[in-house]
């Protein structure tokens, strides 16, 4: 069966654009992250509610890899928000059931 | 002790009231003189002899030291001044006053690729040039009718001008028309925000309705609201027409009360065939200077910024707009332009301000092209030559504004220019308390500004 | 230091108040606080070695055992600072007047006279004038246009201290209020030391409370200051507002950002140490996007401005990515 994986922002977490990082801050944790780099990028582009399909080529063109490179170091940066609690994922049947999930 | 010569094409007097107003910008010098002493200054030039009265005499010393170097067209390698991007010319708006556009033109987006390669050949210029800022600048239409194009240039561009150790900073004009994360967005990632907001709902929806004929004034001011907050500089831009011009003091305690931002400019309606199908109209020129100035009184007292352009008395400059400035200003098709206006509207004035082309990753400039564009200056206006705006307003908008030559007349933009400049300037010298008297005598201010030569050594009989 | 809410009741409605998210949120089962609990804030001021009574409100002089209380702290050696708009019972006014200006402090808040109305200044005034030394005058900027001048007239008016404190009008968290935005710092900068100079002239000290930055003064006008004896500080800290149902806040405006119970254990440094660790993430920002890069902040000089103003910066942005199908088995 396939299944779509749904990356959402965690509850708890707000943040702030600074001069040079996104500060994160989880409210309930009181934990931080300051993200740079194309970090902030992915970040800053979600928050305006880009999808994947449109998040990827421009990542592209904006650090100048090819879409597979950059395929990848996104994928990689979404397994390493969602370990640290930053996002939550979920998988979905193609019926729309949710399957709740908290690690990869 | 003399003037030398060339400065004394600078040395500005200018009747107030029973006064003159002595101008010599270049010397940043001012100074209020009666009759005798302008009399006396001026024939003092005239002979070439020193003055003999104390104070006169001080202003005759500050007349001889170094002025500022006269301003002058720049020269040599283009080295360009800032990004312009062009991404749509498209809008989400159906302004009354605005410009017709196409379908075709109004529906042209910037290819990703086109703003990408913008962007690496501005920074690449910048870097061999070993200049230290970038300045990337947004027009329309409307530029978040594109907004991947805006995602990516801010993005590379910080990535770049890090790369290459340069500061950045980013402006927009924009109508405000977006979602509350884009503007969000906004107020977090671009450094001067222009919004247009023409005043309160009455005003601002008959000027400025959307497409489907609603007004989108709750949309504005809900991201006025948002962007007052953000970091960003934020500038409202209202546009003044005859039927609000009486409101421009209830706009600008609105605008301080409501959103304090940064500095508002009132603009006097440009007149178009959309104006006058929507049958607005210019505001009358002594009505838009007098209630600019008290605006302007309004404005300063919440610490905010009265901006009209041409009335800036700290400018120097050969031209008023970035024509001539080396702008490049890069449209959706990959023309480089030193101005954003439509190309039909230069050409209605028998100009082209194309520079050249950006294709297929490669910029090429035409060198007479950039000559013409910046022999557009002051220098080459004999109708500014005696005016004392001249390094300030520069004759305004190439496109817009042309006067005949020689003048038999100031134009509305030079008679509501030169009042607030004057008053610019008495402001600056303390002397702002005699405004409101002087302003109420029209014939005092028609003597101000209908003096055809400003030069102190035109000065006819004083009496 | 800390402050200790003795009453929940105003008879002022300041647009810029502070306590609003903390007074309209709370569920405080009285108004007043009891003697017996008081005693247990003086406990707790104690073991802390603070020697100052702090009362605030509200308008702590509307508490109908107020004497009382004073007299209490008083017995235990505490100096008396009350933090009041000046409209005083009797009763207060008079327990006041018998302290001498080394025992108390009595801080009078005051509006623009255009603002509070005739009425209500020259019953300040006269509170002012009976308080003498004992009172000094707080001003809260809440608007950018304000006009401070005629704090001067009031100080020779009324002989009370040459001394004036400024300051900020901060946000609550929830914006509630009528605040000073920090895009107006600067401006409002400018008007602070042209009144700074005016009112050492006339012999009057300005001084600051928090919240302020160091950007918003240019390194002259900061020698201007210092040099006519005005020293700003950039700080924000855990002030430590104790309300009336014994929980501890960092400080009213960032009352919604929680609480720590009063118990008879805890003292000041530990509730501060507390605090600081709460709100450590958030204070790498500021009140500006600068702030993240700013060496004075780096150094610890400045601590980036007032922490709900800061806050106020974060927003939580409920985005969701779809990635596409992957096969899986099911």
């Amino acid at each position: 069966m396939s299944r779509r994986l749904i990356y959402t922002c965690a509850p708890s977490i707000i943040w702030v654009r600074d001069a040079d990082q996104m500060l994160l801050v989880d409210q309930e944790t009181k934990q931080s992250w300051s993200l740079r780099g194309v970090s902030a990028v992915i970040w800053d582009l979600l928050a305006v509610g880009y999808s994947h399909q449109r998040i990827v080529p421009l990542l592209s063109l904006i650090i100048s890899l090819p879409i597979e490179e950059v395929e990848q170091s996104f994928t990689k940066v979404l397994e390493k928000w969602l370990d640290e609690g930053i996002v939550q994922a979920s998988r979905e049947a193609k019926d729309g059931e949710l399957d709740h999930q908290c690690g990869m | 002790m003399s003037v030398p010569r060339e400065s004394e094409t600078n040395i500005f007097a200018i009747p107030i009231l029973d006064k003159f107003l002595l101008y010599a910008p270049l010397h940043n010098l001012a100074a209020l003189l009666d009759q005798t002493a302008t009399r006396l200054l001026r024939d003092s030039l005239l002979s070439g002899e020193t003055v003999a009265e104390e104070c006169l005499g001080e202003i005759s010393l500050a007349l001889n030291e170094d002025a500022e170097p006269t301003p002058s067209p720049i020269q040599g390698d283009f080295v360009p001044s800032f990004l312009g991007l062009l991404p749509t010319r498209g809008c989400n708006l159906a302004c009354r006053y605005c410009g017709f556009l196409t379908a075709e033109e109004s529906a042209r987006v910037m290819s990703l690729e086109m703003a990408q390669n913008a962007v690496n050949w501005y920074m690449d210029e910048l870097e061999l040039a070993g200049v230290s800022h970038a300045e990337v600048h947004y027009f329309g239409g409307e530029p978040f009718c594109a907004e991947q194009v805006l995602d990516l240039t801010v993005h590379l561009a910080r990535i770049r001008a890090e790369e290459i150790g340069c500061s950045l900073r980013f402006e927009v004009a924009t109508n405000g028309v977006f979602d509350e994360e884009r503007c969000h967005w906004a107020a977090d990632n671009i450094d001067t925000i222009v919004l247009s907001l023409d005043g309160p709902a009455d005003i601002h929806d008959f000027h400025r309705p959307c497409k489907d004929g609603q007004g989108s004034y709750k949309t504005v001011e809900h991201n006025a609201r948002i962007l007052s907050q953000g970091s960003a500089d934020l500038f409202l831009r209202a546009c003044v027409t005859s039927q609000t011009v009486g409101r421009m003091p209830e706009i600008a305690t609105w605008f301080c009360e409501g959103f304090h931002p940064k500095g508002v400019c009132f603009e006097p309606l440009q007149p178009s065939t959309q104006s006058r199908i929507g049958q607005l109209e210019p505001p009358d020129p002594w009505d838009f200077a007098r209630n600019f100035v008290k605006a302007a009184w309004i404005l300063e007292s919440y610490g905010v910024e009265p901006v009209y352009a041409a009335g800036d008395i700290h400018a120097r400059q050969v031209s008023f707009c970035p024509v001539g400035k080396d702008a490049a200003i890069v449209s959706p098709d990959g023309t480089i332009s030193a101005c954003y206006l439509l190309r039909r509207d230069w050409e209605a004035k028998g100009l082209d301000l194309r520079l050249g082309r950006l294709e297929d990753g490669s910029v090429q400039l035409r060198a007479d092209a950039v000559d013409s564009a910046r022999s557009l200056n002051v220098h080459n206006k004999p109708s500014c030559a005696h005016c004392f705006c001249k390094w300030h307003c520069a004759g305004g908008c190439h496109v817009n504004h042309t006067l005949p030559d020689p003048p038999d007349i100031y134009d509305r933009l030079c008679i509501q220019t030169r009042i607030i400049g004057l008053r610019n300037v008495l402001k600056e010298m303390g002397q702002d308390y005699l405004v409101p008297e002087w302003l109420q005598d029209r014939e005092a201010v028609e003597r101000s500004v209908y003096q055809a030569s400003d030069l102190l050594l035109d000065l006819g009989e004083i009496q | 230091m800390a402050n200790l809410t003795i009453s929940a009741v105003c008879n002022q409605h300041c647009s810029y108040c502070f306590t609003r998210d903390h007074l309209n949120g709370s569920r405080a089962s009285r108004n007043f606080l009891d003697v017996a609990d008081f005693d247990a804030r003086l406990d707790f001021l104690d073991r802390s070695n603070i020697d100052q009574a702090r009362l605030l409100g509200g308008e702590p002089t509307l508490h109908p055992q107020f004497p009382e209380l004073v007299e209490r702290a008083r017995a235990r050696s505490k100096k008396i600072t009350v933090f009041t708009n000046g409209l005083m019972p009797e009763e207060a006014l008079a327990c006041l007047e018998k302290l001498s200006p080394t025992e108390c402090n009595v801080l009078v808040n005051v509006n623009e006279p255009v603002e509070a109305g005739e009425a209500t200044y020259e019953r300040q005034l006269a509170a002012i004038h009976r308080l003498g030394k004992r009172a000094s005058l707080g001003f809260n900027i809440y608007r950018v246009d304000f006009q401070p001048d005629f704090l001067l007239s009031l100080i020779g008016e009324a002989g009370c201290r040459p001394a004036i404190r400024l300051g900020l009008a901060h946000p609550c968290l929830s914006g509630d209020n009528q605040y000073i935005h920090p895009n107006q710092y600067v401006a409002i900068g400018q008007k602070i030391v042209s009144f700074a100079r005016l009112a050492a002239r006339a012999g009057v000290i300005v001084e600051f409370d928090c919240g302020f930055v160091r950007c918003m003064f240019s390194d002259e006008d900061l020698e201007t200051l210092e040099a006519i004896g005005a020293g700003v500080g950039w700080r924000c800290n855990p002030i430590l507002d104790v309300d009336i149902d014994g929980q501890v806040i960092h400080c009213y405006p960032l009352s919604g950002l929680g609480s720590l119970p009063l118990t008879p254990e805890t003292d000041a440094p530990a509730l501060r140490k507390a605090f600081e660790s709460l709100t450590r993430s958030y204070r790498q920002a500021g009140v500006f996007q600068e702030c993240s890069t700013c060496p004075f902040k780096r150094s610890g000089v400045c601590f980036g401005g007032c922490l709900a103003a800061t806050i106020r910066r974060f927003r939580h942005t409920p985005f969701s990515l779809v990635i596409p199908h992957q096969e899986m088995e099911s």
